[in-house]
This record gives C-alpha cells, sequence and structure tokens, in this order.
C-alpha cells in the first residue's frame, strides 16, 4: 500500500528538458572555418525539440556567438531549472556543441571556453542529468579530464522519473583526434550520425526510443566506420559518465506529437539517406537489412536516397503530424548524380559559407597631405568621415569599398603675403582596395592596395576670391591594425596615396595621407 | 588603362595664382627696408675731436641721412598698412585696398594696375564733403629678375597732404629706387617746408653694394662754428668694414665767394684717420696713406 502511494506521488512529478545548443564556424588563430558546424547546430536542435521533449521555451540556440554569450545563456538556463524543481520537478539538460576546440577547451570564434570551465558550467546548471554531445576536434579531452565509465543499461521514460543524478559526456573524437566534416553528407560525421541515432536510426530494440546508449553504440559505430577510410584519418568518439541511476535514459522517443513517420521496408535493404528538402539538410541515414526501420520526421518534403554505383535511388515523401508514410521499394526512382537536389543543396550551403563575411564600419579621419608647402599653402589637414564595406574571405583576401566625406577650414600662408588667406576645404573620396590579413584573432593586422577617387573643393569666404575644385584618382597604399573582439572590430588605419597632379608647377605626387579610426561590426 | 591614367593626372581649377598675384603687387610697392638710407649704422667711435675721435663730417652725413630716412619712412608708411589686408578687390591685372580710414580723416585707397612687368601705383583719398579723389602719393615700379628686385619711382604730394591735415607744410618728395643689385636712391626734394621754414630744394643721391657705398648731398650748415651756416655740398664714399673718405665743399655765408675744401678719411668704425683743408681752418692730422680713397671727389649726381 505504501508503496503504491508513493508510484503515485512519483508519476505526479515531470522531468522536464533543457537544452543549450551551440554551433560556431568561426575558430580561433589557424582554425580553418567550418563550413556546416552551426548548420548541425541547428540540425540538433530540431531533433531535440521534435523528438526530445525539449520545449522551445527552454532551449537556447547560440550560433557564431562568443565565451559572453555562452557564459550568459547558461547562468539564465539555471533559473527555469531551479524553478522547475521547486515544482517537483526534475531536470535534464543537453548540451551540444560544435565547432573548434583543442586539448584546452572551446574555440567560439575568436574567444575561447576551457574545458574545465564548461564543466563547471554544466555542473552549476542544478539540472539532476547533465548530456553534453561535443562535436569537436580533440573533444575527447574533456572526457578524459572527467575520467568516467559507461553508464548501465536501464530504461527510464521521457516523462518517468528519472532516479538519476549524474552528468554524460559524449565527444566526437579522442582527445588527439580531429573531427571532420562532409561535403557528401552535408555536415560533420558525429552530428550527422547523431541527428540520424536520434530520430530513429539507433532504436536497435525497435522499441520506438531511443536512449542514450543506443545513440552512443550507434553514432560510435558509425562515426568509425565512415571515416576509417578517410584522409584525416578514423575518428573515435568517446563517452565518459559518473551517471548514478537507476535505469537508461531515453533521449528521444517516435510517434511524438507533431512528427511523423517514416518506414522504411526490411524486404527493401540498404543504407538509405533521408534529405529533408526545405532545410536543405540530410537529417538521417537509416541501415535497413531484413526487418522494418523507422524514422521520426518533423513533417515536411523528403527525399529518401539509397546511393548505388552508378545512380542514386531516389523516392520523394510528404510526410505530415503523426502520419505514416511506408516508401515501398516500387516508389523509387533512379536518379542521376549530377542533378542530384541534396547534393546540390549541399554544394549551395558550402558556396554560402564560403562567401566572404561582410562587415561595416564608421571611419573617422584625418587627411593631411605631405608635402609640407602644399600642406601650408593650398591644402591644410582636415577631418573627414565615412563608411567602409569590408569582404573577408576565409582564405584572409579582403576587399574594400568605402566613402569619406569631410570639411574644414584653415589658413593658407602664401610667400609673399604677411596675412594669411583663409581657406575652407570640402571633400568627398571614393575608395576601393583590396589586401590580405592576418588569421582571425583578436588582435589583427592587414595591408594591401587601395585606389581612391576625390573631389576637392577651396573656398575662399574673406578674398573674394571664386570656389576652385580638384578631381583626381590616387593610387596607394592601406594598412591597418585593429582589435577584434567577436563581431565588433576596432581598427586604426593609415593610408598613403600618391597623386600625380601637378598645381601650379609644384608636383603633387608625394599626395597624402589618411589616418583614421573605424568601428566596425561583422555582418 | 588610358582613362584610368587620365583620371589619375586629374583636372580641376586649383591654384594659388590669384594670391601669388596679390604677392607680385605688393612686392612692387617700395618698403622701408629697400630705400633706407644705411651712413654711418656700423660706426662707433665716440663723438669728439681729433684722430681716433668720430670724423665730423661722418656726424652730419649721419644727421642728414637720418633726416631722409624720416621723409621717406613717414611716406611709406601709408603703403605699410595695406601689407596686412587682402585686397578689397580684383581685376586680372589690378588690384585696389580700401576704401580705409587714414590719417586725417581722409579715406584712403590704394590703387595697383599691371601692364607687364610694369606697375603703376597711387594713394587717392578724400575727406568728407570732398566729392573727387585726390592723389596724394603715386609711383610706377619696373620689375626685374623678380618684381621685387626691380626699379622705379615715387612722388609724395606733402602739400596736398599738409592741406588735409591742416599744417603749414608743403612740397614734392620724390624717390626714384633702383633695387637690382644693392641700394641705389635719388631723393629729391621741391619747394619743401616744415612749418616756419621757408621752401627750399634738397637733393641726396645714395647707393650702396656689397663693395662700395657712396652719398652725397647739399646742405646748409655751420661747420666752422662761426655761427653763419653756409651751404655744404659732401660726397662720402666708403668700402664696409674698412673705411671711407668725407669731401665737403662750403661756400656762402661767412665764406663769400671763397670755398673751404675740408678731407676727412675715417676707418671702419669712423674714427678719423687724417684730415686736411684747403684753408688752413684745421689742422692737418694723420697720414694721407691711411684714406682708402686717396683723392678727393665732389658731387656728381646732384
Amino acid at each position: 500500500m505504501t508503496g503504491g502511494l508513493l508510484l503515485v506521488a512519483m508519476a505526479a512529478a515531470e522531468v522536464q528538458r533543457f537544452a543549450v545548443v551551440v554551433g560556431n564556424n568561426e575558430g580561433a588563430q589557424g582554425d580553418d572555418a567550418l563550413i556546416f558546424a552551426e548548420q548541425d547546430a541547428r540540425k540538433i536542435h530540431g531533433v531535440l525539440t521534435e523528438l526530445g521533449g525539449v520545449s522551445l521555451m527552454n532551449t537556447r540556440t547560440l550560433l557564431g556567438k562568443g565565451r559572453g554569450d555562452l557564459i550568459r545563456e547558461m547562468a539564465a538556463m539555471q533559473g527555469p531549472i531551479a524553478s522547475a524543481k521547486q515544482n517537483g520537478n526534475e531536470a535534464v539538460l543537453y548540451f551540444y556543441y560544435s565547432g573548434h576546440a583543442d586539448e584546452d577547451g572551446l574555440h567560439l570564434g575568436t574567444t575561447e571556453v576551457a574545458w574545465s570551465e564548461l564543466s563547471a558550467m554544466l555542473d552549476r546548471s542544478g539540472a539532476d542529468v547533465r548530456v553534453a554531445f561535443v562535436d569537436a576536434c580533440q573533444s575527447g579531452a574533456m572526457t578524459r579530464r572527467k575520467g568516467g565509465a559507461r553508464a548501465p543499461g536501464f530504461v527510464l521514460d521521457l516523462e518517468e522519473r528519472l532516479d538519476a543524478r549524474g552528468s554524460v559526456v559524449v565527444t566526437s573524437s579522442a582527445s588527439d583526434e580531429a573531427s571532420q566534416e562532409s561535403d557528401e553528407i552535408g555536415g560533420s560525421y558525429f552530428t550527422h550520425f547523431l541527428a540520424s541515432a536520434l530520430s530513429g536510426s539507433a532504436d536497435a530494440d525497435r522499441d520506438g526510443r531511443v536512449t542514450l546508449a543506443e545513440t552512443y553504440r550507434y553514432v560510435y559505430h558509425e562515426t568509425v566506420f565512415r571515416t576509417s577510410s578517410s584522409r584525416v584519418g578514423t575518428q573515435h568518439p568517446t563517452e565518459a559518465s559518473n551517471l548514478s541511476a537507476n535505469g537508461e535514459l531515453v533521449l528521444t522517443e517516435m510517434g511524438r506529437s507533431g512528427t511523423g513517420t517514416l518506414q522504411l521496408p526490411g524486404e527493401n535493404a540498404g543504407t538509405f539517406a533521408v534529405f529533408d528538402v526545405e532545410r536543405r539538410m540530410f537529417v538521417s541515414e537509416v541501415e535497413v537489412a531484413g526487418a522494418d526501420r523507422q524514422v521520426a520526421l518533423r513533417p515536411g518534403r523528403y527525399l529518401v536516397q539509397r546511393r548505388l554505383p552508378a545512380h542514386l535511388s531516389v523516392a520523394e515523401v510528404q510526410l505530415a503530424a503523426r502520419g505514416v508514410v511506408r516508401v515501398e521499394a516500387s516508389q523509387f526512382r533512379r536518379g542521376e548524380y549530377e542533378s542530384d537536389v541534396a547534393k546540390g543543396s549541399i554544394d549551395a550551403t558550402i558556396r554560402t559559407a564560403k562567401r566572404p563575411k561582410l562587415s561595416l564600419r564608421l571611419n573617422v579621419a584625418g587627411r593631411a597631405f605631405s608635402d609640407p608647402v602644399v600642406q601650408t599653402a593650398y591644402f591644410p589637414t582636415t577631418g573627414a568621415m565615412g563608411v567602409e564595406g569590408r569582404f573577408d574571405w576565409r582564405e584572409g583576401q579582403y576587399v574594400t569599398g568605402d566613402f569619406l566625406v569631410g570639411s574644414g577650414g584653415g589658413s593658407l600662408s602664401i610667400e609673399g603675403l604677411d596675412y594669411p588667406v583663409a581657406v575652407g576645404l570640402d571633400s568627398t573620396t571614393f575608395g576601393v582596395g583590396a589586401g590580405w590579413r592576418s588569421p582571425e584573432f583578436i588582435v589583427q593586422a592587414g595591408g594591401g592596395v587601395h585606389l581612391e577617387a576625390f573631389w576637392l573643393r577651396r573656398r575662399f569666404p574673406d578674398a573674394g576670391v571664386p570656389d576652385q575644385e580638384l578631381f583626381s584618382v590616387a593610387p596607394g597604399l592601406a594598412g591597418w591594425v585593429g582589435v577584434h573582439p567577436g563581431q565588433w572590430q576596432i581598427d586604426l588605419q593609415l593610408r598613403v596615396h600618391y597623386l600625380p597632379y601637378v598645381v601650379d608647377g609644384r608636383d603633387l605626387g608625394m599626395g597624402f595621407s589618411e589616418l583614421m579610426l573605424g568601428l566596425g561590426y561583422r555582418l | 588603362m588610358i582613362l584610368l591614367l587620365a583620371l589619375a593626372a586629374g583636372c580641376g581649377t586649383v591654384s594659388n595664382d590669384p594670391f601669388n598675384d596679390d604677392a607680385d603687387f605688393l612686392a612692387a610697392l617700395p618698403t622701408e627696408d629697400q630705400q633706407t638710407l644705411r651712413f654711418g649704422e656700423d660706426t662707433t667711435a665716440e663723438a669728439a675731436r681729433g684722430i681716433g675721435e668720430r670724423a665730423e663730417l661722418v656726424e652730419l652725413s649721419i644727421a642728414v641721412a637720418t633726416t631722409v630716412n624720416g621723409f621717406v619712412f613717414g611716406v611709406l608708411d601709408l603703403l605699410e598698412g595695406v601689407r596686412g589686408l587682402p585686397p578689397a578687390s580684383r581685376t586680372e591685372d589690378g588690384r585696389r585696398w580700401g576704401p580705409a580710414e587714414l590719417d586725417c580723416n581722409v579715406d584712403g585707397s590704394l590703387l595697383m594696375s599691371r601692364e607687364a612687368a610694369v606697375y603703376d601705383w597711387s594713394v587717392v583719398g578724400h575727406q568728407a564733403g570732398e566729392e573727387t579723389d585726390a592723389t596724394v602719393l603715386y609711383g610706377t615700379h619696373f620689375g626685374g629678375a623678380s618684381v621685387k628686385a626691380g626699379d622705379g619711382v615715387f612722388v609724395w604730394d606733402h602739400s596736398r597732404w599738409s592741406a588735409w591735415c591742416g599744417a603749414d607744410e608743403g612740397g614734392i618728395v620724390s624717390v626714384a629706387y633702383d633695387n637690382r643689385e644693392g641700394v641705389d636712391l635719388l631723393v629729391s626734394l621741391e619747394d619743401f617746408f616744415r612749418s616756419g621754414e621757408a621752401p627750399a630744394d634738397r637733393d641726396y643721391a645714395y647707393r650702396h653694394t656689397d663693395a662700395e657705398g657712396d652719398f652725397e648731398y647739399r646742405t646748409e650748415a655751420d661747420l666752422d662754428d662761426s655761427g653763419t651756416p653756409a651751404n655744404v655740398e659732401v660726397r662720402d664714399r666708403w668700402v664696409p668694414g674698412v673705411g671711407g673718405r668725407s669731401d665737403a665743399q662750403v661756400s656762402g655765408g661767412r665764406f663769400g665767394d671763397e670755398v673751404w675744401v675740408w678731407s676727412q678719411c675715417w676707418g671702419a668704425t669712423g674714427a678719423l684717420v687724417y684730415e686736411v683743408d684747403n684753408l688752413g681752418l684745421v689742422e692737418e692730422a694723420g697720414a694721407g696713406s691711411e684714406c682708402v680713397y686717396a683723392e678727393a671727389a665732389g658731387l656728381e649726381r646732384i
């Protein structure tokens, strides 16, 4: 009798699930920018919210953000978790990261978060169970430090009492290994198989629920298998756990409201990749061998592909919420690799990722002519303001476009005149430049060539002399050094221009220089 | 590429020519430092009588030079005021400064015109109630290797100016100058008088290069301390930093038709090294071999 009351009381409590999903294509100095890290984060965000019981309200997704944002969001998650626990509920926190890392920690763009810091943040979250998936090079350093062991294999359903405490960390590679992205699958191997696992591919016992153990087994096997022939080397996911549990943790459940089920009949054996046409990404990979397999997906249009040596075999399906679509062998049509929609979409994603990044900056400049006589007798030093746009390629090249407008005054000192001649100076310049910059780091520098078309006007308010104008194009050099904390950029730039123009028999070839301070933001 | 080069060459109207022209016009005006008689400025000998003391004729010439400089500077002061101001109007070959209020309530203007390297200029003005401008100072400047290094002449109507100022003075002062090599001035006063004086003509010729100086003039002075001024003609010649010679011819006054010729040679500091006269009014002193110029000389330019 007493035991029965306890079960009722326990059933009244809920398990609330929270998630912090982080993706960052940018890394620290020397890291090649990734293409799919942020897309992978979006993929996992989708799986967790659609199949994993994590509400959108309890999810924080950080794409391309830095250390400060992560610390803020992790701290912000503590409130809802504490609130859930005060109401008698239990909390599970999922943490997913896709991006660069090294043996010391995560590289969130140019900022870093040490493995120990990340562990501390997870511990401080207050969640009863913390599950971290870290898809990054040398991410095994995190599990190695934790020194945990595999958890026992019991099953705890999504809505059941956890009866578990502790944390689990699954990493994409060992502490001395690289984690790899693949243009073929449009993402990292680890996340590709993690998403496949969570959507049902890992459901080995066909009970419609994917547990942590099933997930790890599936991801480990598939990742090792797929990367064993790669040029970079085999990638071995790791797992560490200090979970004290009386059962296994269910991560996702098929047939949840808002999702549909794709059935692949056992008689049509092979490996099938499922491509989400709307989100332009592979969302699952399913091995069919003798028995039917099910994959839970959000409603939408999907391509189910089977890759054959000479061609593709493709079935297109439309999946509705709570709908079940069985993809029979007869639905598959021959498709050519050249017209593969999935490949085209991935290529488009790659092209987009490889596009140069645009940053905009507001510049405040001082412009001075190099020849002292020109400066004192023709064009006194003036100030100017303007904007500059810079496209940065991943490989370090950049091009710029800018304009400056200036207006100022001063006085000219003319030989033979005892009085200064008051002069006003207006200017408008348009410039283009190209150059190379140092690798992404908090302090950056760059240099290159710059071509400036400029218009100058001299006004003589007291002298009764008509306004004078000068238009020319001046080639030159530009160099800059800046501090780039995250998206923001503060640059000090010096430009020197040659000016092949003659005024009153004086060659202005020494040209002019512009020293400017810029505040920029990378879009 | 051709277009780019063309653009790079630039186009526009930027030029300081209007202001350089202003400077040229101003350079055509005589300046005080160009019109100064620098006689005896470097002499340091004590003023007393005798060998080794400052020569009396040097003292006389310094006094005369100071007076002439006073005339000239007084005239040129009128021009100095415009140098710190931009012209009020410009044409391609003309400038106008003013009108501005001058001394003695005169509204004056400086007008300048140019034809080739010849600059004509005049200071005109009027007082309240006068309908037309009158010219009080005018001149012509001929540019040389530069505008400034040229020659010219300017004339001051002292009668006109004195009338505006209500002063009992008058006459004409004209200055012919040549700045092409050193300083060469010919200053003439015609019917010139100050308050209480009788109108008189005076001429002064001054020439100064790095190698030689020459100053000649006529004046009235009591050189023999007789209490009666006589007519004096003086010719000073000198080599800068070495010494010089002054020759005076005195007539009239107590000399009547007789001419007293008095010569003094002096060293770099103006100190007397030799003197002699024809009438024995002074005792011959020093050695004639000390003279920079061995022979006496009379007036040649005036």
